[in-house]
Formats: C-alpha cells, sequence, structure tokens
C-alpha cells in the first residue's frame, strides 16, 4: 500500500499524447483469471518470470526479465486464488508486453478478465461510482480473410471524458449506422471525492481487466475500485458457471443440470465459414481449436478445445445465432472472453441470453 | 462427424425442455426439466427398464419417461417392462417437493420417417419428430401436455441443438471416435502443463471419458466396454498416422505453438474422413 501510494504520485503528464496510453509511469493494475495458483516461476515468450516473497502472506512481487533489457517489477495480489491482481508503474509498453505473454502462454492458464460492454456499463453505476466517460475500439480485421488483408480496414477508435460525456454516449448510440461499432472497450469511472484530486481517482478500466489510474491520487479509492470490479467479475462467473452441463448428486440421486449460452448475432454472419475459421485458429483473442462439422445447410458443429486450460467445449453456429456448450470441469471465463471478443470484432449488438 | 439418430433424437427432446434459441420451449414452459439421461430405474416388479431421458416437472408434478426410437422395431418385452412402471418407481430417482402425488406418462421419441413401423406396436404416446414439425399422438395422461401436442408444432427456421448429450455407449465407432480424437488433444493439453502424459495408460482411456462426456458417471453399465473402446482407438489413432503422433507428441512435451495446433486441426479432419466410412474401426484390433 504505502509502495502504491508512492507510485500514484509521479510527474503529471496532463498531454493528449499520452492519454490513450494512460501516463506512462503511472499506476496500472491488472486483474488476471487461472485456474491454478501462481507459479513461483514462468519461463514463456522470452521472458523469465519469478515470483519473490515480500514478507506478507498474500503480497509478492513479480519480477519479469525479458531476455534483454531491464527487468520489470509487479505488485502480485494473490488474495484470491482465481483473480490475481497486478499493479506497476512500469511504462505502459512494457507492462502490457509482460501480460501479453503470460495470457498467450499455452504451458498456464492465465487468462485476462474479460469486461463485455455491458459490464463496463453496469460498473459506472455501481456505489460510489462516477461515470465520466468512455472508450470505443472497433475493427473489422477479424472477418478478412488472407486475400483481403490489405484492403481498407473499417476501423473506429474513440475516446471521450468529462462532463459531456453522457449525452455524447445517448447520441452515438442513437446512431444507426455506427451502432454496430459501439462496443466499449473502456469506461472512466471517477471514485471518491468529486472536489478533491487528493481523496478522489479516476481509471479508465479496459475490457480486458486493466485499470489506468488518469487523474487522481487516492489509492484507497483505486484500490476499491479495482475490488468492486473484480467482486463483479467473480459473481458472473459463478453465474456462468452454474449453467454448466454435467450431472449433480441430490440426496443420493444423480441428476443431470445445465443449458447452453445462446448467442445471437442480429446482423447475420455473411461469411459464415471464415467466421468460424477465424474464430477457431488458436490464436488470441478467442484460443480456441475446433474441428468443424456440418449439422444442415449453413448450419455447422464445433467439438472445440478451450486453449485457456484445455477442456473440451461444443459449439454449433449458424449465420445468426450461436450455441455454446460449456461442461462440468469447464472455466466461465471463456463465455466472457467469447462475449466481450464478439461484441469488439464482430457486432457491438451480438447477445448472450445468459449475460444480458 | 454426424451424430447418430438416436443421439440426435435425444437432442431434440432435451431442447423441447431447455428454454434455448431456435428451438420450441414447449416442456421447459411448462416445467419440465431433464433429470435422468439413460439411468437405470428398478421397478417394483422386479423388472428393470433404462429409458434415454426423464424430465419432469415439478410444477405439474409429472414425470414423462421416454424412450428415442431411431430404428424400425420396438421390442416387445421393453414395452411390457415400461407398462409395468409405476410412479411410486420414480421416487428415489427423481425430485419433486411431494413424490406420493408424482404422476408419470411413458412416450417413445421417434422420427416421421419410421413412425409408420413403430406405431402399430404399442400403446404408448409418441413424439415425432420429422424435418419441418413436431407431432404428437395418442393421449399423454395430462391435459397440459395433450393440450400443446395435440397440434402439429412447426421446425421451420428453428436449428437442432446437438450438444446436450454427445453420444450413447451403443453408438457406433465413427460416432464415438471424434470425440476421442478432440478428447485426447485436450486431454493432453491439460496434462503436458504439470506432467508428462501417458496415453497409453488405461487410465487415461478413463481419464478422456470424463472429459467427452458430461455423464459419464451413469455409464455404470458401459463403462468398462467403453473405456477398452476409447483405449483401442486412441492406440489405433496414434500408430495410423505419424503426423498426428508428431504433433501430439509435441503438445504432450509442452512444445506446441500456434502453429502446431492449426496443424492438427486438418490432420483430424483428415483420421475423422478416413474412419468415418468404417462403422467398426475397433472391432479389428
Amino acid at each position: 500500500m504505502d509502495h502504491l501510494e508512492s507510485i500514484i504520485y509521479p510527474p503529471k503528464y496532463e498531454d493528449e499524447e499520452y492519454s490513450s496510453k494512460g501516463r506512462l509511469r503511472e499506476l496500472k493494475t491488472y486483474i488476471l483469471e487461472s485456474n491454478e495458483s501462481f507459479p513461483a516461476q514462468v519461463n514463456t515468450g522470452g521472458i523469465s518470470c519469478e515470483v519473490v516473497d515480500t514478507g506478507l502472506e498474500n503480497m509478492k512481487i513479480l519480477r519479469a526479465r525479458p531476455k534483454s533489457g531491464s527487468t520489470h517489477e509487479f505488485f502480485l495480489d494473490v488474495s484470491d486464488n482465481r483473480f490475481f491482481v497486478l499493479h506497476t508503474n512500469d511504462k505502459l509498453e512494457d507492462a502490457y508486453r509482460v501480460i501479453e505473454t503470460l495470457t498467450k502462454d499455452y504451458h498456464h492458464t492465465f487468462d485476462n478478465t474479460w469486461f463485455y460492454s455491458n459490464m463496463l456499463k453496469r460498473l459506472a453505476d455501481k456505489s460510489g461510482n462516477f461515470f465520466k466517460g468512455f472508450g470505443v475500439s472497433y475493427s473489422d480485421k477479424f472477418l478478412r480473410s488472407a486475400e483481403d488483408e490489405d484492403s481498407d480496414i473499417e476501423d473506429l477508435n474513440l475516446s471521450i471524458s468529462g462532463s459531456l460525456a453522457e449525452e455524447m454516449q445517448q447520441l452515438i448510440e442513437a446512431c444507426s449506422n455506427i451502432k454496430r461499432t459501439i462496443a466499449y472497450n473502456k469506461v472512466r469511472i471517477l471514485r471518491g471525492s468529486k472536489h478533491s484530486l487528493v481523496n478522489s481517482v479516476q481509471d479508465d478500466i479496459y475490457n480486458t481487466g486493466y485499470f489506468a489510474v488518469k487523474r487522481g491520487k487516492s489509492v484507497q479509492d483505486h484500490l476499491q475500485l479495482v475490488d468492486i470490479c473484480k467482486d463483479e467479475y467473480s459473481e458472473t462467473i459463478d453465474d456462468v458457471e452454474n449453467l454448466r452441463i454435467g450431472v449433480k448428486e441430490v440426496k443420493g440421486r444423480t441428476l443431470v443440470e445445465g443449458k447452453s449460452f445462446d448467442f445471437v448475432f442480429p446482423n447475420k454472419i455473411e461469411n459464415l465459414s471464415l467466421f468460424i475459421e477465424k474464430m477457431f485458429n488458436s490464436a488470441m483473442p478467442f484460443k480456441l481449436w475446433g474441428l468443424k462439422s456440418k449439422i444442415h445447410d449453413d448450419y455447422f458443429k464445433i467439438m472445440a478445445v478451450d486453449l485457456h486450460t484445455g477442456n473440451p467445449m461444443d459449439f454449433e453456429i449458424a449465420n445468426d445465432m450461436m450455441r455454446v456448450y460449456l461442461f462440468k470441469g469447464n472455466c466461465g471465463n471463456t463465455i466472457l472472453r467469447l462475449f466481450t471478443n464478439l461484441q469488439m470484432y464482430y457486432d457491438s449488438n451480438t447477445t448472450c441470453s445468459q449475460l444480458n | 462427424m454426424t451424430a447418430s439418430e438416436h443421439t440426435r433424437l435425444i437432442n431434440k427432446f432435451i431442447g423441447l425442455c431447455k428454454d434455448t434459441i431456435q428451438w420450441p420451449n414447449i416442456l421447459s414452459e411448462l416445467g419440465y426439466e431433464v433429470q435422468l439421461i439413460e439411468q437405470t430405474i428398478n421397478l417394483k416388479s422386479a423388472q428393470k427398464i433404462s429409458p434415454d431421458v426423464v424430465a419432469v416437472s415439478r410444477k405439474l408434478l409429472h414425470a414423462i419417461i421416454t424412450d428415442c426410437k431411431s430404428g424400425n422395431n420396438i421390442n416387445n418385452e421393453q414395452d411390457l417392462r415400461y407398462l409395468e412402471l409405476v410412479s411410486d418407481d420414480l421416487k428415489y430417482h427423481v425430485t419433486v417437493h411431494d413424490t406420493n402425488q408424482l404422476k408419470h406418462t411413458v412416450c417413445y421419441v421417434d422420427n416421421h420417417t419410421n413412425h409408420s413401423q413403430l406405431e402399430p406396436h404399442t400403446t404408448f404416446p409418441f413424439i415425432t419428430f420429422s424435418d419441418d414439425a413436431i407431432q404428437g399422438q395418442r393421449d399423454f395422461g395430462i391435459k397440459q401436455l395433450n393440450e400443446i401436442l395435440c397440434d402439429s408444432i412447426s421446425l421451420e427456421g428453428m436449428r437442432e441443438p446437438t450438444g446436450y448429450y454427445p453420444f450413447s455407449p451403443d453408438d457406433e465407432d465413427y460416432v464415438i471416435a471424434p470425440h476421442v480424437l478432440r478428447g485426447l488433444i485436450s486431454y493432453v493439453m491439460m496434462k503436458g502443463r504439470t506432467i508428462q502424459p501417458q496415453i497409453n495408460d488405461p487410465a487415461t482411456a478413463l481419464e478422456i471419458l470424463k472429459l467427452i462426456h458430461p455423464y459419464n458417471v451413469i455409464y455404470s453399465r458401459h463403462r468398462d466396454s467403453l473405456i477398452k473402446k476409447i483405449e483401442t482407438m486412441i492406440n489405433i489413432f496414434m500408430k495410423s498416422s505419424k503426423e498426428f503422433n508428431e504433433q501430439v507428441s509435441k503438445i504432450e512435451r509442452s512444445e506446441h505453438k500456434t502453429s502446431t495446433l492449426q496443424s492438427l486441426v486438418k490432420i483430424c479432419e483428415s483420421l475423422i474422413t478416413r474412419y468415418e466410412s468404417q462403422r467398426h474401426i475397433t472391432d479389428k484390433f
């Protein structure tokens, strides 16, 4: 806490040049999800990570050493054995590289936490939080075939903060032409006193579980905000996992339970084969491997493996809908990763009836 | 990679009990939820029945005992055993707030194409699926079900659910093989993180069964033969394709990259195609 107090007082860059990246040396926090305890050592992607004790039971230091360059340090909060919280004031690019390397690694089960659009909006409504702005990032790169990759990419990047943010939000959402691209990739939330920089904090909360302090100096409020978001996320994951398919024992009876997650695409998928190919290409951000088979014309089954944990899961996909079957033992984070990225890269109007 | 007709019927029926998109939720609306799949029920008459699905409505205090028929025959002995079922037989198997008030209906679930051959051989009601409709036939013994099933229910624009029940132990090898293949990759990926998995270890087949079938625990009757079948399939896959063996070994040693996984898709697809035409992959081993 004392150390975090010191790193929330860096030189201030009010310059807009820095605003999209976070003020370079200011406090950044990441929430990572994992289905195993944080390993003492991780060697992956050219980075060697080591967990060092601090003398406090749940607070460690994660030292990440790239093959070349300087060592990066994170304060690692392991008090929650599923959601690890990492704080750093390292440069954004360096911190991002370490987090990205960890989440890309197949040998461990690290994943980002995925705050889909509605969840980000919900966070702004939590008691003590004040909505201060939002960001939108959309690219249609996802649905481009290899031959089509050189043509103009349609993308939209927008960041709005300040007193008119709410009105701008309503204005944009009313415009049907661009509604498809309006998936939030971040919201800005103020917590603490509205009139005191020392007793408040303004964080940009990204849909990947990344928190960037933009204004204010209250570490207490920043940590509370992180906790509120983590709790909200954890509850959603519990709800998702309660719908997994499998059996349960009730008073000596073996009963079956669970149901599919139902996604609806209001804008029909034009090239279903390409959509499936991209979604199950074993790469980020979907992290899915899959074998496709035809059920009917334009209706496919995918027997998939979630590369986050290695668990099997099944999909049925048509051009206007998708059912996802999550089995007992699967990680609920997968559903949130899927939903967040479909909103980001395919269509922000995508809905999932179990998450709306 | 097609599911058997029997498995498809089971999934179609389960889908009626789930509130899912693009599939009628007629039974879900009456409060029916699937409680048992392929479990054996001992009858007071000392007989046993093994219905495919038992769906129970706590609201109506009623159970639908279904047997899915993809073939052209109704086993007369089996039909007689279903006649011996009394609601009291169900009380140790299903959960409702008042088992004494529980009523039940046995029904067959079939396809329109073979319905006329099945129908004369039983007195039980039917739920019959065709490509574009669901039709109930005969008395379901309860007003709400009769009202819903007396008219044809359109399936136009609907998409059948296939994922509630992956396969049955009685399914042919080529139906189960893709599940085993995917299960093997999943298993190796998970285990490869901590230890070098022993693919040829008989215990591995059980681990894979647990991964590929969410209701594996109910298979006490079939478990040993199913495990043996999975073990044999794994051996065949590992021996029949050098490429497959190499890529799986990379995952085993945790040396795989995105490109390894991408090429594995093509290898698996070709293995599936190769075995799709063979109904009994494991027979000759």
